[in-house]
């Protein structure tokens, strides 16, 4: 279908003998045209397919616009008169500053947790501060009841432009954000939509193969921002190539997150713990993403062999899921509005936390432990440098047993209590490194991103650069076969499958998903990474 | 020419970018204008030599000549009688020239092309771009594959059908770029020349689209393909046919007493004659119907058609070799033989015309069991059992013994009301398979295709990718995703994302820019089931169809 706009460069019209012709140059042939096909001239500069023919059905049966343009069909794929490809540039309009969030953060809103919904409250708060963020809702639709929704603005969508809801956010907005723990239908909108997405997730979710899939189907004009590195970490493990991989760390409310008198914080924990040994014994803070046999095992090991130190859990799991009765065990999970108040107070009185860094860790403790200036120790399956800024980094294996990972971070919390230089040294750092989390400084950078993403507009139609090969089978007369064979136009010489299926799908998906396709098809990994390192010098030569 | 005054073109000079071009109206040209052209143009109204004397001082004779012949290009000519309009319109295009005279011609395939076409005339308006013999009721349209002009005067056309010649025509390929009317490639020769053939039916294959089709003579082509095709609903049918007025049975006494006189060869008339008229190579059975010939020293064998100098070799006294013979003559030739035979193993043997116009006239044909002759005698002749090979060998697809056509001929001279039973059962058959019947035929054929085109549309396509599916033991599976979503911002399924096999994620990703049967090749090498390549092709087929 010939697609409008289209820009009639090299074309010339004139009347003569009582008839319309149009003369093109580049083609160097000239042809009468009827009423329609100039009143389809007339328009096709400036129009789209769509309008064109909304236009013509005014004025002329449905069969005969048909015909005409099957019959213009003909002539471009002929290299007749509409033969340019390309259509006119879209025109570079400023970052409007108007972006949209997905929907599908308002799927059960109500039963997100606290956290989560208080992240989503506070990174509106600041990118509203930066830019127009609208949330669609419908007409008929009312707020959730369980989010704060002051300062945003919802965008109430037409129940008609809820059905076509995918034309209706390019019109409005340059960009939409995808929340944490939203759905894989992000994807489809945005291909559908057809505007730069990012998309924020974090390690909490409890989806990861989401979280892959997302990673995989990013697009030119898309970005995935991580609230944590080990995430990005174990994206990693799939694939080299995560340029498009953002580590943005959630933020922390400053206004509530101030640190405190450390010996009045201790006093008011034991108040309320209604444990004395606050006051005087040492308090570690201990962040473990969930309640597995593992973190449980943990627990159990590093409270046994320092019963000389409080523990306490934050988040990850309660007494009941732990199953203990060790004295030297609290635990603290933020669930409402007043606990997410009182975790300063347990980050000022803390004198030390361990932070396990893997899948399931909820980044947002991370962020505020630091910001709060607790010194840690952080604990990651992988080398990572950016963690080893943060806090002292212990590197743990994967399959390490509860016994290994308490002795070593055992270890570890014995070297820093005993040195209180040391101690004061990793707090400093905390502090330092913790005050970059801060909303504040999510939204600039999401806005930033998307500025700078406005520069890979998604493509009309995911058009081939170069053409495509041809693929037949080649009669073998040894063989009395028929094999599979490609040739590479325009010339026709003849090419691995393998090379030619790869030539083509890097021209419309990225370099990791025919990375994943590589691995696939060739008969082992030396090929496909041959074929992979090909690639790769001819996009420089394209670039 | 004299002067070109009443048969220049409608011609208008345009302006454009600071060039001047003379746009042809009538012939859809566009002209770049230089000094020459405008300043023959100018004086276009006078005759040829004054225009070449008034411009001798600044340009050559053969300057303004070629000028002048250039801005005359023929109208289009029409050898059309007052017929009432058929109801299809045909483009029959040739890009090289044609063959001798179809008086001479000995190449089956031409003979056969040019035959249907006239019968075609009947039924259709056929356009032709070169001229031959008996074409009256065909248009002579000037065509010029490479010159977008006259690309247009055929889009313009707005044909029912293309109907090409030979598949050597590559060029014509381009056909399929942006004519969007069905296109028949008949084939006229299976396989051969080293796999030139096959190769060159392989590549139409994939190039085509659903509403194009190739004509074959037989079954047995069909059969061939598909052993290593998978779609072979694109062949269809199209036996050659036979003058039955032309080819017509005679006394055969009389008739031999006239090839005996006509060739000066007494024994003709003396004793029983099997015949073989073809072109005298090996791949014809040439060495055997000599062999057979030694068999039965009591019989004369005669051969006609075209033979190298170097063939005439060590022919035993019973055979005689008359040379290429007219075209006319040919069914004095068959109604003077007793029994006709051909011998051909020729692996390009998909219909054997010869032995239908000896059946035609009333003579039992002694055939191998090969490929298209089979198909053509069925029960009305012998078919002599061969050797088939799987593969070629050189041009040869089999090969035969000479003990068993003489075997057959023998039982056929000996056994007079068998003989004659054979012959009215020959001519039977040969009254089925006329032109006629080819031509109706194939005009089902366009409009077969002409039906199935309306089913070709704008074909919806969903975003693919290609990811990684982690499993709960921490080992990870390749997968391709169907992304809901289409060119035209539309969601047509309820679902989001729909895991696939990676194959399938290439074969609907490259299904953009690729047609089914290129998918088809693309699956051949990555799956090497043949039930998985049918099955993903089924689900291919069934899903690309059901969207909308």
């Amino acid at each position: 279908m010939i697609q409008f706009p289209i820009n009639l460069k090299a074309h010339k019209r004139f009347d003569d003998f009582g008839h319309s012709f149009v003369a093109d140059i580049e083609a160097a042939c000239v042809f009468e045209v009827n009423d329609i096909v100039s009143d389809i001239l007339d328009m096709c500069e400036d129009s789209t397919t769509a309008q064109v023919k909304e236009v013509l059905r005014s004025k002329y049966q449905e069969s005969e616009i048909n015909q005409v343009f099957g019959y213009l069909f003909q002539l471009q794929m002929a290299g007749i008169l509409f033969h340019q490809t390309s259509v006119i540039d879209q025109k570079r309009i400023a970052f409007s500053e108007q972006i949209v969030v997905s929907p599908s953060f308002l799927s059960r809103l109500d039963q997100k947790p606290f956290l989560t919904r208080v992240a989503y409250h506070h990174l509106f708060k600041a990118l509203s501060q930066k830019l127009e963020v609208f949330v669609p809702i419908s007409n008929t639709e009312s707020l959730p009841t369980k989010f704060d929704w002051e300062g945003i603005i919802p965008l109430k969508i037409p129940t008609e432009s809820r059905q076509s809801l995918v034309r209706y956010y390019p019109e409005r907005c340059h960009g939409m954000l995808s929340l944490p723990h939203s759905t894989v239908h992000d994807v489809s909108l945005a291909y559908s939509s057809r505007i730069p997405t990012i998309f924020y997730v974090s390690s909490a979710e409890p989806d990861r193969q989401s979280i892959l899939d997302k990673f995989f189907l990013l697009r030119d004009c898309d970005l995935l921002c991580v609230d944590s590195w080990w995430l990005k970490d174990y994206l990693s493990q799939f694939t080299a190539d995560t340029e498009k991989v953002v580590v943005l760390p959630a933020g922390v409310e400053g206004d509530v997150y101030t640190l405190k008198d450390a010996q009045e914080s201790k006093l008011t924990l034991a108040g309320a713990f209604e444990n004395e040994r606050m006051k005087s014994d040492p308090l570690i803070l201990l962040f473990l993403p969930d309640a597995s046999y593992e973190n449980r095992n943990l627990v159990h090991f590093l409270a046994r062999n320092h019963p000389e130190f409080l523990f306490i859990v934050v988040g990850g799991m309660n007494r009941l899921q732990l199953g203990s009765q060790c004295e030297n065990i609290e635990y603290f999970q933020v669930e409402d509005m007043a606990d997410y108040q009182a975790l300063p107070v347990i980050y000022s009185a803390a004198d030390l936390g361990y932070y396990a860094a893997v899948g399931g860790a909820n980044a947002f403790y991370l962020s505020s432990a630091l910001y709060c200036g607790v010194p840690l120790i952080i604990s990651g399956e992988h080398d990572n440098s950016t963690m080893k800024d943060l806090g002292m980094y212990i590197q743990i294996a994967a399959n390490s047993t509860p016994a290994e990972t308490a002795e070593i971070v055992s270890k570890s919390l014995v070297s820093l209590l005993v040195d209180q230089s040391l101690l004061a040294r990793y707090r400093d750092l905390a502090i330092r490194k913790g005050r970059s989390f801060t909303w504040e400084s999510v939204a600039k950078t999401i806005k930033n991103h998307f500025i700078s993403l406005r520069e890979q507009l998604p493509q009309t139609e995911p058009s081939l650069t170069n053409l495509p090969s041809f693929f037949r089978y080649h009669y073998d007369t040894i063989q009395g076969k028929a094999i599979p064979a490609a040739y590479e136009r325009p010339d026709f010489m003849p090419e691995t499958v393998n090379v030619a299926i790869a030539k083509e799908l890097m021209q419309t998906h990225s370099r990791n998903q025919v990375s994943v396709v590589l691995e696939r098809i060739c008969e082992d990994s030396s090929i496909a990474g041959d074929i992979r390192k090909y690639l790769s010098i001819e996009r420089k030569h394209d670039e | 020419m004299d002067t070109i005054r009443n048969m220049v073109h409608r011609y208008k000079l345009i302006e454009f970018q600071e060039s001047a071009y003379l746009a042809d109206l009538d012939y859809h040209r566009l002209l770049p204008v230089d000094g020459l052209v405008q300043d023959v143009f100018e004086r276009i109204e006078s005759d040829t030599e004054e225009i070449v004397s008034d411009l001798a001082d600044k340009y050559t004779e053969p300057e303004i000549r070629n000028c002048l012949h250039y801005l005359h290009w023929p109208q289009v000519q029409s050898f059309s009688r007052t017929l009432e309009a058929p109801p299809l319109k045909i483009f029959a295009p040739r890009l090289h020239s044609t063959h001798d005279q179809l008086r001479w011609n000995t190449l089956g395939a031409s003979v056969a092309h040019i035959e249907l076409l006239k019968a075609l005339s009947k039924y259709a308006t056929i356009h032709v771009t070169q001229e031959f013999e008996e074409m009256d009721n065909m248009v002579l349209t000037p065509f010029n594959i490479h010159e977008k002009s006259s690309v247009y005067r055929v889009i313009k056309e707005n044909y029912d059908g293309v109907l090409l010649w030979y598949l050597d025509e590559v060029e014509m390929m381009s056909l399929l770029s942006y004519l969007y009317v069905p296109v028949v490639l008949p084939i006229y020769t299976a396989r051969g020349g080293n796999g030139r053939i096959a190769n060159g039916m392989l590549r139409w294959y994939t190039s085509m689209r659903n509403f194009d089709g190739f004509m074959t003579l037989s079954q047995p082509t069909i059969d061939l393909y598909s052993t290593f095709l998978r779609d072979t609903s694109s062949f269809h049918i199209v036996p050659c046919g036979v003058d039955t007025e032309f080819f017509r049975p005679k006394d055969k006494e009389q008739a031999k007493q006239e090839v005996a006189e006509l060739l000066d060869r007494p024994e003709i008339t003396e004793k029983p004659l099997v015949g073989y008229i073809s072109r005298f190579q090996v791949e014809k059975g040439a060495g055997v119907f000599v062999d057979v010939a030694r068999l039965m020293p009591e019989v004369l064998f005669l051969a006609a058609g075209s033979i190298e100098e170097s063939h005439y070799c060590d022919f035993p006294e019973n055979f005689v070799h008359i040379g290429r013979r007219p075209r006319e003559e040919l069914p004095l030739l068959y109604n003077a033989f007793d029994v006709f035979c051909f011998p051909s193993i020729a692996c390009s043997e998909e219909f054997g015309l010869v032995a239908l116009e000896a059946m035609a006239c009333g003579t039992v044909p002694v055939v191998s069991s090969y490929d298209g002759p089979k198909y053509v005698v069925k029960d009305a002749g012998v078919v002599v059992p061969a050797m088939l090979y799987d593969r070629d060998m050189t041009s040869l697809g089999g090969g035969i013994l000479a003990e068993d056509f003489a075997e057959a001929i023998a039982e056929l001279l000996q056994n007079e009301v068998y003989r004659h039973k054979l012959a009215g059962k020959a001519r039977q058959r040969a009254l089925q398979l006329t032109w006629d019947n080819s031509a109706k035929c194939l005009l089902q054929v366009f409009q077969e295709l002409n039906v199935k085109k309306r089913l070709v549309g704008q074909q919806a396509h969903m975003p693919i990718g290609f990811g990684i599916n982690e499993n709960v033991d921490g080992s990870t599976q390749p997968k391709a995703m169907i992304i809901n979503a289409t060119r035209e911002n539309n969601m047509p399924l309820t679902g989001t994302l729909y895991d696939t096999s990676v194959e399938e994620g290439i074969a609907l990703s490259l299904l953009r820019n690729h047609n089914m049967r290129e998918i088809e090749v693309i699956l051949s090498y990555l799956l090497e089931d043949d039930d998985a390549i049918e099955e993903c092709l089924d689900r291919l087929k069934g899903f690309t169809r059901a969207l909308f």
